[in-house]
C-alpha cells in the first residue's frame, strides 16, 4: 500500500485551464469568420502575427522565470490573449502593432505581475491601451465593410499593406480604409451634424453599422455557447448589455437628434465582444456574484462615458482597465454571506 | 528648460523639508506606549526563556517597542512570530537570529525523580512557577504549566531534568504537496 | 447565538427549498445494488478500535485471553462525549494494542483483536426482555441508546444519545431521517431501506416518541423511485400519517445535515448551532435502524451495512460485523479487478485512503471503494488559480475558496479567520470544479489544523503570561516585605536608646501583668479560705 499521495477528493476535476481556454477560442470562431467575411482577410494576418509574438514572448518570459514550459505553454491562455487583442486591431494595422501589443500584454501585464492568474489587468486590453495612447492614428484606418467595396484587396495586397505599413501602390489610405461608424458619429457630433444626418451615411446598417452588427451577432452566438457550456456566467454579459441599454435609452428618448439609438451602442464598436469575451476574463475580474454584476455595469458606464465625452470613439479598453483596478475591492465588499451566519 | 528651474527650486526644497519633518515626527511620536508593548507582548510565545537576552517576554516587547531590539530574536516563536511582529510594526520579515538559538518544537521539562535531590534551585529558576516541591523533597514539573524554556536546566546540580517534545497528535495527514509557511515547522 | 432564530413557516418537506452550490455527480450506485444485501462469512479475527466515535476513546473492560459472548460490553464509554464498544460475536480477546484509526490515520487509539469461536452465542443481557419501548421514559430510551453504543452511522459518528439529549433552544417538532446519501458509489442506506423499510420507520418512531415529536420526514434521493414506493408501502402498513417520505433532488452534498435541513425547511442551521437550535432532530436511516434493534431486539450496535464497490469483482452491500478486516471484505467480494486501485473508506469525494487493510471497519464505515488507477487525480499537476469563481459558485457553505486558498498559502491566518475557514465542511466540491486542479480541500484541512494548533498555542501563551506575571508579583511582594523588615531592623540598630526604651516598656508591662496576676490569685485564695 502506497503512502497517501493526496486527501479527498480522490477523483479529478473534469475541467482544466486548457479546456476553458480552448472553449473560449472555439467560441470566437464564428465571430472571426464573420469578421473575415465583412472586412477581408486582414484580420487573419493580425491573429497569426499576434499568436506568433505572444508565444515568442510567453516562451521567453517563462524561460526567464524558470517556470515549467510544458504546462504553461499548453494552457492556451496566451492564445486567448493574442486572439482577443488581434480582434481589437484594425485589419490593416502595421505588423509592429502586434509586436508592441504582445510585448506589453504578455511580458509586462502578465509575467511581470507573476504570470498566469496573477495579472491584475486584462493583458489584451493593456496591449491595446498602449497602442491606443501611443498610435491613435492607426485606429482611424479601419477597412470598410465588404458590401461597400467594389474590388476588395487580395491576400497579397493585404500582406504588403501590413508589412510595409503603406497602402498598396496606386492607392491611398482613404481609398482602402474608412472611419468606423462610432468614429463617424464622433466627428459628426464635433462638426455639428445631427445623429440622424450622420446615420444617412452608407456604413450604418440597420442599427449598429454595416457588417459590425452582424459580427456582433456572431460574437453573441459564441458567447451564448460559452454560457451554455458554463465557461462564463450570465452576470457579466447581462450587466454590460443591460447597463448600456438602460443608460443610453433616456438620452435617446430625450434628444434623438443628438444621441444614437441604444441598439447602435450595443451593436457597434466592441460592446458585445467585450460583454462576452473581455469583461468575462476571470483573472482580472470579480469572482463574487454581486461583484460580477457591478463589474459589468462599471465597464458599460465607463465605456459610454468615453464614447460620449472622451476623445476616443470606443473606450472599452480603458473601461476594462479601470474596472480591473476595482476588482479586488469588489471582491472584498461583495463577499457572500457564509452559510449559517446572520445577514 | 527655463521653465524647469522654478519647479525644481520650489518642489525640491519643499520635498526635502517635508521629508525631514516626517522623519522627525516619526521619531518624536514613535509609539512606545504601554498599549504598543502589550500588543507586541501578545504576539510573543510567552515561554519566558530569555533566549532573546531580555529577562522575559514583556521586557523584550518593551525593547522592541522602543526600537532597542530587533524582531528576530525569539527562537521559540520562530518564523511565525517574526512574521506577526513584522506585520504589526510594518517592518521587513527577516530570518531568525541564530545567535539567540534555533527554533524547536514545543518542549516539556520532566524531572527524573530518582535522581532529584530536592535542592529547590530549579523551583527558583522557573519563570512560571511550574515546578512543585520543597527542600529535601522530590520535585516535579506541572506539565500543563511548563513552557519548555530550559531555564531550569543550568541550575540543577545533578542534571536530573530532561526535555521531551510536546508535539500534539495531528488530527489529519497533510499531503506533501500542500505547502504552507508554518506547517513545515 | 442570536435571540431571533428563524422560524419554519411550512412543515418540513412540504416544499423543497434548495441550497446554494453543490454538484450533480454521476452516481455509479447501480454497480453495488444489483446483488442483494448479505452477510459475509466470519473472518479470522475482528479488529475493534476503541475510537469509533466522536469524543474520547472507550475504555476496555476486558483482558487478553478472556472469553466474551456476542453483544457483551468490551469497552465502556470514556469521559465526556464517548460511546461503548460491544463484542460483535463470541470469541476470545487476543490482544489490545494501539493502532491507527481507519478513517483518521494520523491518529491512533487502543484496539481490541477478537478471535471468533464461531458459536455466535449471545450474551444473556441481549436475550432478557426489557419491556415495551412505549412505556419507556425519554431518559430511559436515551440511556438505552447510549448503552447500545449507537452513534451517527452516516459517517459523523457523533454519539446519538448525546446529540438528541443536548440543549433544545426550540421545542423539538420534527424528526428528519436522512436517507440522502449523495456521494457517488455509496448505496448502503438505499439497500438498508429496501430491505428493512418498516424497521427503519419503527426506529424513527421510537426516537420521535422519546423526543415528544409527531412529525417524521424521511428524505431520499429523487432518482430512487422504486425505493420511494417501498417506503410508501411500509408507511401504509404502519398506518402512520405523520411519516412523510420526501424525494429530494440528488445534488451533492445533500446528505450533509445542514444542506438537507435547508432543502427541507428553507432554514439554515446557525454556524455556531445545531439542528436542535431550530427544533429539528436529524439522524441517518442506519442510525434509526440501530435504534430499533437496540430497543426492540435488545441488540447493541455490532454490525452495519457497508457498500463494497468500484474496481471490485463482485461489488455489493454487506451486512457486516464491526471490526471485520478490510482485506476479508475484499476477499469476500472477489478481490480487486485493478491491482493498482486505491482503496478508500467512504466515498470518492470525502473518503479517506486506507493505509492498512488489516484494520477493521468501524461504526462510520459506510463504503469501501476501490478506485481504479485511471480514475484517480494527480494533485501534482495543479496550475495557478485563475480566479474563475467556479468554487464560489459551488461552495455549499457559501465561502470564497479561492481567497481562502491564497490566505492559507501565504500563512495569513487572520484572513482565513475572516473568511470563516471553520465553516468549510470539506465536501470537496471546489476541488471538483477547479480548472487549475488545485487540491483546495487539502489546503483547507491543513489550514484548519494550523488554526487549531495556533489557538492551542495562544491559550498556552496566555496562561504562561498570567503565571509569569503572578510570579513577578510574588517576587516583588516578597522583596518588598524583606526590605521592610530589614528597614525596621536597621532602624532599631541605629537608635539604641529608643530600642532600650522599647525593651524597658515591654519589661514594665510584663512586670505589671505579673503583679496583677499575683494580686488576683491572693484574692481568690482569700475567698476560698
Amino acid at each position: 500500500m502506497t503512502r497517501m499521495a493526496a486527501g479527498a477528493p480522490h477523483i479529478p476535476a473534469q475541467t482544466s485551464v486548457q479546456k476553458v481556454m480552448a472553449q473560449v477560442l472555439l467560441a470566437l470562431l464564428p465571430g472571426i469568420l464573420a469578421y473575415m467575411y465583412y472586412f477581408g482577410v486582414g484580420i487573419l494576418v493580425q491573429i497569426t502575427l499576434a499568436l506568433l509574438f505572444a508565444y515568442t514572448f510567453e516562451y521567453l518570459s517563462l524561460s526567464a522565470r524558470q517556470q515549467p514550459l510544458r504546462n504553461y505553454l499548453c494552457d492556451l491562455s496566451a492564445a486567448v490573449t493574442a486572439v482577443l487583442f488581434a480582434l481589437s486591431l484594425p485589419p490593416l494595422a502595421p505588423w509592429w502593432c502586434s509586436l508592441i501589443g504582445m510585448l506589453f500584454a504578455i511580458v509586462i501585464a502578465k509575467h511581470l505581475f507573476g504570470g498566469l492568474g496573477q495579472n491584475r489587468f486584462n493583458p489584451a486590453m493593456v496591449g491595446l491601451a498602449v497602442l491606443l495612447i501611443s498610435f491613435p492614428r492607426i485606429f482611424t484606418h479601419w477597412s470598410p465593410p465588404a458590401m461597400l467595396v467594389d474590388n476588395p484587396l487580395s491576400m497579397l495586397e493585404v500582406l504588403r499593406t501590413i508589412f510595409t505599413t503603406q497602402p498598396p501602390p496606386g492607392m491611398s489610405w482613404d481609398a482602402i480604409t474608412q472611419a468606423t461608424p462610432l468614429d463617424q458619429l464622433r466627428t459628426g457630433a464635433a462638426t455639428g451634424l445631427l445623429v440622424t444626418e450622420v446615420r444617412q451615411g452608407p456604413v450604418f446598417g440597420h442599427f449598429g453599422g454595416l457588417g459590425w452588427e452582424w459580427i456582433a451577432n456572431w460574437y453573441a452566438l459564441g458567447g451564448l455557447w460559452l454560457l451554455w457550456r458554463r465557461v462564463i456566467h450570465w452576470r457579466v454579459p447581462v450587466a454590460v448589455l443591460l447597463t448600456t441599454f438602460m443608460l443610453t435609452t433616456p438620452f435617446y428618448l430625450f434628444d434623438p437628434d443628438a444621441n444614437p439609438l441604444p441598439l447602435q451602442h450595443i451593436f457597434s464598436g466592441a460592446t458585445v465582444f467585450v460583454a462576452f469575451f473581455i469583461a468575462t476574463d476571470p483573472v482580472s475580474g470579480s469572482a463574487t456574484p454581486r461583484g460580477q454584476l457591478l463589474f459589468g455595469a462599471g465597464v458599460a458606464i465607463i465605456m459610454l462615458a468615453i464614447r460620449r465625452w472622451g476623445v476616443y470613439p470606443d473606450g472599452v479598453a480603458f473601461a476594462i482597465l479601470v474596472m480591473n483596478m476595482f476588482a479586488p475591492l469588489l471582491d472584498q465588499y461583495t463577499r457572500p454571506r457564509v452559510f449559517g451566519h446572520p445577514r | 528648460m527655463t521653465q524647469l528651474w522654478p519647479t525644481l527650486i520650489i518642489l525640491g526644497p519643499a520635498g526635502l523639508l517635508i521629508g525631514i519633518g516626517l522623519s522627525i515626527a516619526a521619531r518624536r511620536w514613535q509609539d512606545h506606549s504601554d498599549t504598543m508593548i502589550e500588543r507586541i507582548n501578545k504576539l510573543l510565545p510567552q515561554t519566558q526563556c530569555e533566549q532573546c537576552g531580555h529577562p522575559g517576554c514583556r521586557p523584550y516587547a518593551r525593547a522592541i517597542a522602543r526600537g532597542e531590539a530587533d524582531i528576530n530574536r525569539c527562537p521559540p516563536g520562530g518564523d511565525t512570530t517574526i512574521r506577526a511582529l513584522a506585520d504589526l510594526l510594518g517592518k521587513q520579515v527577516k530570518a531568525l537570529d541564530s545567535s539567540c538559538g534555533e527554533h524547536k518544537a514545543p518542549l516539556l521539562a520532566v524531572i527524573d525523580e530518582q535522581r532529584c535531590i530536592g535542592c529547590t534551585l530549579c523551583i527558583q529558576a522557573c519563570p512560571v512557577d511550574a515546578i512543585a516541591g520543597a527542600a529535601k523533597w522530590m520535585h516535579t514539573v506541572i506539565a500543563a504549566e511548563c513552557t519548555g524554556c530550559e531555564l531550569c536546566l543550568p541550575p540543577c546540580p545533578v542534571d536530573c531534568i530532561d526535555l521531551v517534545s510536546l508535539a500534539d497528535q495531528p488530527q489529519r495527514r497533510i499531503p506533501a504537496h500542500v505547502q504552507i509557511p508554518d506547517l513545515a515547522a | 447565538m442570536s435571540g431571533d432564530l428563524p422560524v419554519m413557516i411550512h412543515p418540513a418537506g412540504a416544499y423543497l427549498h434548495g441550497f446554494h452550490g453543490g454538484l450533480k455527480l454521476r452516481h455509479y450506485k447501480q454497480i453495488s445494488t444489483a446483488r442483494a444485501l448479505a452477510q459475509p462469512p466470519l473472518p479470522e479475527y475482528l479488529q475493534l478500535s476503541l475510537q469509533q466515535h466522536a469524543g474520547s476513546p472507550a475504555i476496555a473492560v476486558v483482558k487478553p485471553g478472556q472469553h466474551v459472548t456476542k453483544g457483551e460490553l468490551l469497552a465502556r464509554a470514556g469521559d465526556g462525549l464517548s460511546a461503548p464498544v460491544h463484542a460483535p460475536t463470541s470469541g476470545t480477546i487476543a490482544e489490545i494494542q494501539t493502532l491507527p484509526l481507519l478513517r483518521k490515520p494520523a491518529r491512533s487509539a487502543p484496539s481490541i483483536r477478537l478471535h471468533p469461536d464461531g458459536e455466535e452465542r449471545w450474551h444473556p443481557d441481549c436475550e432478557r426482555s426489557i419491556g415495551n419501548w412505549r412505556d419507556f421514559t425519554p431518559a430511559q430510551t436515551m440511556q438505552r441508546i447510549a448503552a447500545s453504543g449507537i452513534v451517527g452511522l452516516g459517517g459523523a459518528v457523533f454519539p446519538t444519545a448525546s446529540k438528541l439529549s443536548s440543549q433544545w433552544q426550540t421545542p423539538a417538532h420534527t424528526l428528519i431521517i436522512n436517507g440522502a446519501e449523495c456521494e457517488p458509489y455509496i448505496s448502503c442506506d438505499e439497500m438498508l431501506m429496501r430491505e428493512h423499510a418498516s424497521e427503519v420507520m419503527l426506529g424513527a418512531r421510537i426516537v420521535a416518541h422519546a423526543l415528544g415529536i409527531t412529525e417524521i420526514v424521511i428524505a431520499i434521493e429523487d432518482q430512487l423511485g422504486a425505493l420511494a414506493s417501498a417506503l410508501e408501502t411500509a408507511r401504509s402498513q404502519l398506518n402512520d400519517e405523520h411519516i412523510l417520505v420526501v424525494r429530494v433532488p440528488a445534488v451533492y452534498p445533500e446528505g450533509g445535515e445542514r444542506q438537507l435541513i435547508k432543502m427541507l425547511t428553507g432554514l439554515e442551521v446557525p454556524s455556531d448551532g445545531y439542528p436542535q437550535t431550530l427544533g429539528l432532530a436529524c439522524i441517518n436511516v442506519a442510525t434509526a435502524w440501530a435504534v430499533k434493534r437496540a430497543l426492540l431486539d435488545r441488540e447493541p450496535l455490532i454490525e452495519r451495512v457497508i457498500t463494497v464497490t468500484g474496481a471490485i469483482a463482485e461489488p455489493r452491500n454487506w451486512l457486516c460485523l464491526l471490526g471485520t478486516p478490510i482485506q476479508h471484505l475484499l476477499q469476500c467480494s472477489g478481490g480487486l479487478t485493478d491491482p493498482g486501485a486505491r482503496l478508500v473508506i467512504g466515498g470518492p469525494v470525502m473518503g479517506e485512503q486506507v493505509t492498512d487493510p488489516a484494520l477493521g471497519i468501524d461504526k462510520g464505515s459506510n463504503c469501501l471503494l476501490a478506485l481504479a488507477a485511471e480514475q484517480l487525480r494527480e494533485p501534482q499537476q495543479s496550475m495557478p488559480c485563475i480566479n474563475c469563481g467556479e468554487c464560489v459558485r459551488v461552495c455549499p457553505a457559501m465561502l470564497m475558496p479561492q481567497l481562502l486558498y491564497h490566505g492559507i498559502r501565504k500563512g495569513d491566518h487572520a484572513l482565513s479567520n475572516r473568511l470563516q475557514l471553520t465553516d468549510c465542511i470539506e465536501c470537496g466540491c471546489c476541488d471538483l470544479v477547479c480548472p487549475s486542479q488545485i487540491p483546495l480541500t487539502d489546503y483547507f484541512r491543513a489550514g484548519k489544523q494550523l488554526q487549531a494548533q495556533q489557538r492551542q498555542q495562544q491559550a498556552r501563551a496566555d496562561k504562561s503570561a498570567l503565571r509569569h506575571a503572578a510570579r513577578e508579583q510574588r517576587l516583588q511582594d516578597e522583596a518588598a516585605q524583606a526590605a521592610r523588615k530589614e528597614a525596621e531592623r536597621q532602624a532599631r540598630a541605629s537608635n539604641p536608646d529608643q530600642a532600650q526604651a522599647v525593651i524597658g516598656a515591654a519589661l514594665q508591662r510584663a512586670r505589671l501583668r505579673k503583679q496583677a496576676q499575683k494580686h488576683n490569685r491572693n484574692d481568690t485564695d482569700g475567698d476560698t479560705s
